[in-house]
């Protein structure tokens, strides 16, 4: 890329002095005969040029997708490491900004920035030796105008970084916002809030168009001023020719027009560094913000080695405490108790008393701040749990896909026997009679919507098929009318078999099918007993 | 052209803007056209006498130069401000019946940030760079032709010949090799966000299901896709500004060549006069060459304009009489509910959701909604929200059919609680006085009590000033519901609809809510989905829906 800059250059001089031979023989009065040959020079010097300008780009948009790429890769892999907790603080619309366009907002330091910036500290320089060889003093005149180039940038940029973080942050501020408002629509009308979002929207629109006007100020402002200089560096020179040629000190008059001609040439990539400025404050914004997440992804703990186990683990509790960051609540405060093997153990308390943050300790995705988790008898370690246990989740997730790839999240390629298995115990059955493509329908947004029942249901045909010795399931009759509770319940009976499974809920017939019942109280652990079991229920 | 037309039609409020964006950028190219053909006098000594002019020339032009950018950038950012919330506005009418609720096929929310955001940006090819370069480039051809034509004209022939195979045809190459690469371009990013999106909601079930390696897989194709249509872009836009530059310098020969042709050595004069010419063609060629890109750029401006429409002019499923009835004074009068004869089917559904419902219920009736999921409750509420009208039947509330009034004139005397009722980004203040924006702290804590959420409050590290929502304190499913629950006593309406009031709640919280209930409900219209036997108890009437249809 620089290479071909590099030549590029070289070709430049080369056509500055056949096109101010040109210029001068026709003034001289040449004739037509005469200036063909150099024209025709001229003119493959000029194709030639263009070609290296377009080779030059060509690597440099290449080299800016693979450098992109990788970087998109390596943040959500980042993402995926780090975890809904780091989400706790951040909204997904912003992360999303981060990792799209963020990313985005390096290709033109990659492709366009850097290599201007290498090539306006070697281009000018290399040209100028060709200018002290013809005229020395225009040479002087170039080499001062050039040395303020420095100057003028290390001026108009030392505020850059400040805008552009400033900017960066509005933008993800706006993204975050948009997607949360756009989640929440129907809610915000039916609240009669639609006049003041349109206010809050216009608010958000102006301060991110105030931030952005601020980095593109300091942007156009270091072009400005390139350009100026160049073009008073063109005036200079032209006055300092035109006097010599006047007073006939013995300048050619085709070596004062090749200078006059390689001017801009030298000026170009230096107004080229201008011009890509505001491609580096954008990059230099985002750079910080994917480096916030890359940072605190490295900071992680060597990511533990999965364990995957057969049969069902015991569980032992050991002091467990949890405390979000930022000095919030306490969500769990020493907790102990212990799962034997097998065992079937419902956890209750009320909403926010820490029920869901135990089980994604379980899952790996907090970390404890005190305290530990034995499984079998060996401390658990991040998500190395997670090859051997089926989850189903509070807030039912249903992918925008087909049924099948729902159904199949766990466990890719399961074969549609082992599907049709899960929900007939999970009682879809005749749910997927009806849908028009059957396992390939479309299900969830965008999708064929399914009713808070039937998303519940499979989610837990979901974990039958994921077919795992250690079940965790956070309130799966929430919302449930009786009989799709009685559907749930079946499937609950036929997952709980010979597996470990603890169980957040408020459901008394979910708790019936519990070996015995934690209660939690703000993140403690108040109770514990045996549950009414109902040993041995028919048809599981 | 007629999408492009569309959108242009929509800057009108910003003509003021645009105007002077575009008299600085002619102003910029005519000092431009001024200081290279001084320079070029000067330099061959045909206008010694004019060398300082060249100072003040190139400073004001740098000086309009960089208005002219400023200009045009604040017009454009103003203009895109104004889109985003024409879309905004366009969107409102369409959620949640076409858009997000049951509606099936229906666009999802992260397509819809695509569009509202990225679509909406690339809007800027538009303004800046389509509209203003165009008129200058125009101008610049005109002003050499001037010149030119004055010098010889037969070099103004060969000259605005070159002039037009850079301003005309190499963009006219462009925007036909960019069309496909901005469709693709635009796609692609829009079908990566979503993705992004989906990474990021769905991470915990991701994570639980071993499934985070596959979809980042699946996102890495589809960034792949979309890098490769950005190289593209990049290919084409180095082609057409290396082929601009190569016509400039060829335009440069020409004069040389043609104008010696025509004077045939005439003798001394000629040459300056050459030269001043070599120096305004370069100039006039400076105008032309942002037009490539533009024109490139225009498929992808194009593919995001008929996004914007696509959603733009989508059909609402109910829309507001254009002479509606004036709502009742106060608003609680008239709070019963007639269901006549109703039946409803979602489009593209072969069964309906609803058929033949007859209902009454009485202004201050407490009425449950009972029956199996996908029975039709949900589509019920969805009727009585008006957020689809009845395909034959009437609902009528205070004995109107909801049809003859305003959506937001009916919603004003709603309370609604709904099963994905969302935690919007914002403190607890501001989730709690959704709707309620006057309510004074006294019925904000009676509020918090009702819910029972008075010692969750207390917990909160900045009590009602907590930042809550997706990048805030994280509340469980039951306390979500709580603050949803407050929101809907502070609303303090007439009519409550109220999908599991109590769901996420042990059988003691179950009863405290319900006892505090019992107060909020005083006097008010109820209609309340619930399967919960303690709740139906404190109500008047069961109803129960089954397949549509009411069951005695």
């Amino acid at each position: 890329m620089v290479g071909a800059g590099l030549l590029a250059a070289g070709v430049a001089v080369v056509q500055a002095w056949v096109i101010a031979g040109l210029i001068a023989d026709a003034i001289d009065g040449a004739g037509l005969s005469a200036l063909w040959p150099p024209a025709l020079l001229a003119l493959v010097l000029i194709v030639l040029r263009g070609a290296l300008a377009v080779a030059s780009e060509v690597v440099g948009a290449a080299a800016s997708h693979r450098i992109k790429q990788a970087v998109r890769g390596q943040v959500l892999a980042a993402l995926s490491d780090l975890g809904p907790a780091w989400f706790d603080q951040r909204a997904s619309g912003a992360v999303a900004t981060t990792a799209v366009d963020q990313v985005e907002a390096l290709d033109g330091f990659i492709a366009r920035f850097y290599p201007a910036q290498i090539l306006a500290g070697a281009v000018p320089v290399a040209l100028l030796v060709p200018v002290f060889l013809v005229d020395p003093p225009s040479g002087w005149m170039l080499l001062a105008a050039g040395a303020l180039t420095p100057v003028i940038m290390g001026l108009v940029g030392w505020r850059t970084g400040v805008h552009a973080r400033s900017q960066v942050t509005a933008m993800k501020r706006a993204n975050g916002y948009f997607l949360d408002r756009l989640q929440g629509l129907a809610t915000l009308k039916l609240f009669g809030e639609i006049d003041r979002e349109r206010g809050r929207m216009r608010a958000v629109s102006d301060d991110l168009r105030r931030r952005t006007m601020g980095v593109l100020r300091l942007a156009f402002l270091s072009s400005t001023a390139l350009e100026l200089l160049s073009s008073l560096a063109l005036a200079l020179v032209a006055v300092h020719l035109a006097g010599g040629l006047l007073q006939g000190d013995g300048m050619a008059l085709a070596e004062g027009l090749f200078l006059l001609i390689l001017v801009p040439e030298i000026f170009q990539p230096l107004r080229r560094l201008g011009t890509h400025y505001h491609d580096k404050a954008a990059a230099v914004g985002a750079a910080e913000a994917l480096l916030e997440i890359l940072d605190a992804a490295a900071d992680l703990p060597a990511r533990a080695v999965p364990v995957s186990r057969t049969g069902a683990p015991g569980l032992a509790f050991e002091g467990l405490s949890l405390a979000y960051p930022g000095g919030r609540r306490t969500a769990l405060d020493g907790v102990s108790f212990q799962v034997a093997p097998g065992e079937v153990v419902a956890l209750v308390g009320e909403s926010g008393s820490g029920k869901s943050t135990l089980l994604s300790v379980l899952l790996g995705l907090r970390r404890p701040t005190a305290g530990r988790v034995l499984v079998d008898g060996v401390p658990l370690d991040g998500r190395a749990l997670v090859p051997s246990l089926a989850w189903a989740g509070q807030r039912v997730r249903i992918l925008s896909a087909s049924l099948r790839d729902n159904l199949t999240l766990g466990r890719p390629g399961a074969a549609d026997a082992v599907l049709t298995e899960a929900l007939d115990a999970a009682s879809l059955g005749p749910v997927v009679d009806r849908l028009p493509d059957g396992l390939d329908t479309v299900v969830g947004e965008g999708g064929r919507a399914l009713s808070g029942g039937e998303a519940r249901r499979v989610a837990l045909a979901r974990a039958l098929v994921r077919d795992a010795p250690l079940v965790l399931l956070d309130e799966p009759t929430a919302n449930l009318d009786r009989d799709s509770e009685a559907a749930v319940l079946s499937a609950l009976r036929r997952l709980t078999r010979g597996r470990t499974v603890l169980v957040a809920t408020h459901s008394p017939a979910v708790i019936a099918l519990a070996d015995r019942v934690v209660r939690l109280e703000r993140g403690r652990v108040v109770e514990t007993r045996a549950a009414g079991h109902t040993e041995g229920a028919p048809n599981g | 052209m007629a999408d492009l037309l569309y959108f242009l039609g929509l800057t009108k409020g910003r003509a003021g803007w645009m105007l002077l964006g575009t008299v600085l950028a002619v102003l910029v190219v005519g000092l431009g056209l001024a200081l290279l053909g001084l320079a070029g006098a000067v330099a061959v000594g045909a206008l010694a006498g004019g060398a300082w002019l060249l100072r003040p020339v190139a400073l004001g032009r740098s000086a309009a130069r960089y208005l002219e950018k400023l200009t045009t950038h604040e017009a454009t950012f103003r203009i895109l401000a104004d889109i985003r919330l024409w879309f905004f506005d366009r969107l409102v009418p369409l959620v949640p019946g076409r858009i997000g609720g049951q509606a099936t096929g229906g666009l999802r929310a992260g397509d819809l940030l695509s569009r509202l955001v990225g679509d909406v940006d690339a809007l800027d090819g538009l303004y800046i760079q389509l509209v203003t370069p165009s008129v200058v480039a125009l101008l610049a051809a005109l002003a050499l032709a001037a010149i030119l034509s004055a010098v010889a004209p037969p070099v103004a022939v060969a000259v605005l010949l070159i002039l037009a195979l850079a301003g005309l045809g190499v963009p006219a190459l462009t925007e036909r090799a960019g069309r496909s690469a901005g469709l693709e371009q635009v796609r692609r990013a829009a079908e990566l966000r979503q993705q992004v999106i989906d990474l990021t909601q769905g991470l915990t079930d991701l994570i639980a299901h071993g499934a985070v390696g596959r979809a980042l897989a699946e996102i890495d194709r589809v960034s792949e896709r979309h890098g490769a249509a950005v190289r593209r872009q990049a290919v084409i836009a180095a082609v057409g500004a290396a082929a601009t530059q190569m016509l400039t310098q060829a335009a440069l020969v020409a004069v040389l060549l043609v104008g010696v042709a025509v004077a045939g050595g005439a003798g001394e004069g000629v040459g300056p006069m050459l030269a001043i010419g070599a120096f305004v063609t370069l100039a006039a060629f400076e105008a032309v060459a942002p037009l490539p890109l533009a024109y490139q750029m225009l498929g992808r401006t194009r593919a995001a304009t008929r996004r914007l429409r696509e959603v733009a002019e989508m059909a609402p499923t109910v829309t507001d009489p254009s002479q509606p009835l004036s709502p009742p004074k106060p608003l609680s009068e008239g709070s019963d509910i007639r269901l006549e004869g109703v039946r409803f089917a979602y489009p593209g559904a072969v069964r309906p959701a609803l058929d033949a419902v007859d209902l009454e219920i009485e202004a201050g009736e407490r009425v449950a909604i009972v029956g199996p999921s996908g029975s039709g409750k949900s589509t019920l509420f969805a009727l009585l929200m008006r957020f689809h009208d009845p395909d034959s039947g009437t609902v009528r509330v205070g004995g109107a059919d909801l049809r003859a009034l305003t959506q937001a004139d009916h919603h004003a005397r709603l309370g609604v609680l709904s099963q994905g009722t969302p935690i919007l980004a914002g403190t607890l203040r501001d989730n709690l006085l959704l709707g309620s924006p006057e309510a004074g702290e006294a019925s904000v804590a009676r509020a918090l009590r009702i819910a029972g959420l008075d010692r969750m409050v207390a917990d909160l590290p900045d009590g009602l000033d907590t930042w809550l929502g997706e990048a805030g304190v994280a509340l469980s499913g039951g306390e979500a519901r709580r603050v949803a629950l407050a929101r809907v006593i502070l609303r303090d309406a007439p009519i409550l609809l109220l999908d599991e009031p109590t769901e996420g709640l042990d059988a003691e919280a179950e009863r405290a809510v319900l006892a505090a209930l019992d107060e909020v409900m005083a006097g008010r219209t109820v209609v309340m989905i619930t399967h919960r036997p303690a709740v139906t108890a404190a109500m008047d009437r069961i109803v129960r829906i089954e397949d549509g249809r009411l069951v005695p």
